[in-house]
């Protein structure tokens, strides 16, 4: 169980390898090697990379966080007790914020503190994201096993996570399609499940 | 007969590239990609491919012969066109339900002869000439495209503009059985159909203003906005109305869709500016298709000297 979580994991991360490897200028051997042996199957450069790069790392960070809140309902409502990979899931989940921050505070502000200081203060959908992203550190800090027993009540802050990132994903999009419903919803689902349960 | 007096920089001989030695060429590019040195993989895809759509009598501009265009694939596979997806690639995909033959263009409202146009009389009737163009998106990515088109003046003054005429309204066609996404209403809709777009007249008079038949040489590919659509480079380019059926002449300011849906974001004029931010996010530099690195955004798209003398004395901050 513990691998596939780690090759799904990987999965993204090789989708983007494999999006920009053909990209780039090679030697004439290798593109030649290329060519003759399938070139017709080789992806082609991303469209706009750093939306693609950014947006992917992003919906990835949600999946896994739709996953680790989804540990303790499966158990409650299914009987299915999947606890001892809520940790590995939630890690998963902080990386991939991690990579979606450092990515948009490098590329898309070109690592500039003050752009990323007026971005924060004018644009919320950033402030909540950013926000989001400190509540994940938090609980990736804390999550070792003697920490998490002096912070476990603290964790119960990822469901102000979770709020923030719907309202993070929201609010970056022009019109809400299909897509950015369903991850809202589910979102939503797994908050109302755990208010519910009080 | 064509009577319109052509402009001066008009090139005499017919340039317009045969069909086969325009294939020759891609087959050519395509052995050039293999044998030479740092061949990048992506041409050597492209390399294959002809592209479709009908090849267009027309002539370069040579005022526009500067830049660099954006690749084919780039500009046919990377959409905004909400008749069919939400989604960028979505257009491309979906479009094949959109028919382009037969076409009308209906132009209404305050003109001195209201007309029904066919597109092949369009077509027949004004030279067309190729330029190309920058294109700005307001969601931050740019491209640079190859039009085939005319003037859009040219239309509007056949119509005949009154003392009346000071808004010119745009309509992307309203047909469900071509554009799947006009089916769809009310929550599940994603912005109100059909697509209306404005110019004041000045911009619509504007030489830079073109009515686009054509890319690369052919036919709008579907996803592009074919028939016929409007070009406004130095405009964001939700105002470039894709697949227009009506034009409307009026006294008054017109509908515009965008800024119905949210007028805090999308303003009227929505000309490109780095200098005004988007709510959502800085307009200060733009995303080129293609390219990882990041390049400033020019005022007007680089069409200040074109362009800027219609916007003096008007706060540009507030007339976003």
């Amino acid at each position: 169980m513990k691998k596939i979580i780690w090759f799904l994991a990987f999965l993204p991360l090789l989708y983007i390898v494999y999006k920009f490897a053909w990209g780039f200028e090679y030697p004439r051997y290798i593109s030649r090697f290329i060519y003759e042996h399938g070139g017709e199957f080789l992806g082609t450069f991303p469209n706009d990379p750093l939306k693609f790069t950014a947006d992917l790392l992003g919906i990835t960070a949600i999946q896994f966080l739709i996953a680790t809140l989804s540990i303790t309902p499966l158990r409650v409502y299914l009987k299915i007790n999947l606890i001892k990979y809520r940790r590995l899931l939630g890690l998963w989940a902080f990386t991939y914020a991690l990579m979606h921050s450092l990515f948009f505070f490098f590329a898309d502000n070109e690592g500039s503190l003050s752009l990323m200081y007026a971005d924060m203060i004018k644009r919320p959908f950033v402030f909540f994201g950013a926000s989001a992203f400190l509540i994940l550190l938090m609980m990736a800090l804390t999550s070792h096993k003697r920490l998490f027993s002096m912070f476990v009540k603290w964790h119960k802050l990822v469901y102000l996570a979770a709020v923030f990132i719907a309202l993070h994903y929201l609010m970056s999009q022009k019109v809400i399609g299909m897509n950015v419903a369903i991850y809202v919803s589910v979102l939503a689902g797994l908050l109302a499940l755990r208010l519910i349960k009080r | 007969m064509n009577i319109l007096k052509k402009a001066p920089w008009y090139i005499d001989e017919n340039q317009v590239t045969d069909e086969k030695i325009y294939n020759d060429r891609r087959s050519l590019m395509k052995i050039a990609a293999v044998a030479g040195a740092g061949a990048m993989i992506p041409s050597l895809v492209n390399a294959k491919e002809n592209y479709p759509g009908q090849a267009l009598n027309f002539q370069k501009n040579r005022e526009f012969l500067g830049l660099h265009p954006s690749d084919y694939e780039k500009i046919t596979t990377y959409n905004n066109f909400y008749e069919f997806s939400l989604s960028k690639d979505g257009p491309a995909k979906l479009a094949h339900t959109l028919r382009p033959e037969p076409w009308t263009i209906e132009i209404t409202g305050e003109v001195e002869k209201p007309m029904i146009i066919d597109m092949d009389k369009v077509l027949s009737e004004y030279p067309l000439e190729e330029r190309i163009y920058r294109f700005r998106c307001v969601e931050g990515w740019s491209m640079v495209v190859p039009w085939v088109g005319f003037e859009l003046a040219y239309l509007l003054k056949k119509a005949g503009l009154t003392s009346k005429s000071n808004f010119v309204q745009f309509q992307t066609k309203f047909d469900k059985s071509m554009f799947p996404e006009q089916k769809k209403e009310g929550f599940f809709g994603n912005i109100p159909f059909p697509y209306v777009e404005g110019l004041r007249i000045d911009e619509a008079m504007n030489p830079l203003t073109l009515l686009s038949v054509g890319l690369y040489g052919k036919t709008l590919p579907k996803q592009n906005g074919a028939p016929v659509r409007l070009v406004v480079p130095w405009k964001y380019g939700f105002k470039s109305i894709k697949s227009i059926t009506k034009i409307h002449v009026s006294e008054k300011m017109t509908r515009s869709t965008w800024n119905e849906v949210n007028p805090k974001e999308y303003g009227f004029y929505s000309n490109v500016n780095p200098d005004v931010s988007h709510p959502r996010w800085s307009q200060a530099k733009e995303r080129p298709l293609g390219a990882f690195f990041k390049q400033k955004t020019q005022m007007f798209n680089g069409y200040s000297d074109q362009v800027a003398a219609m916007y003096k004395g008007m706060d540009l901050r507030k007339n976003f």
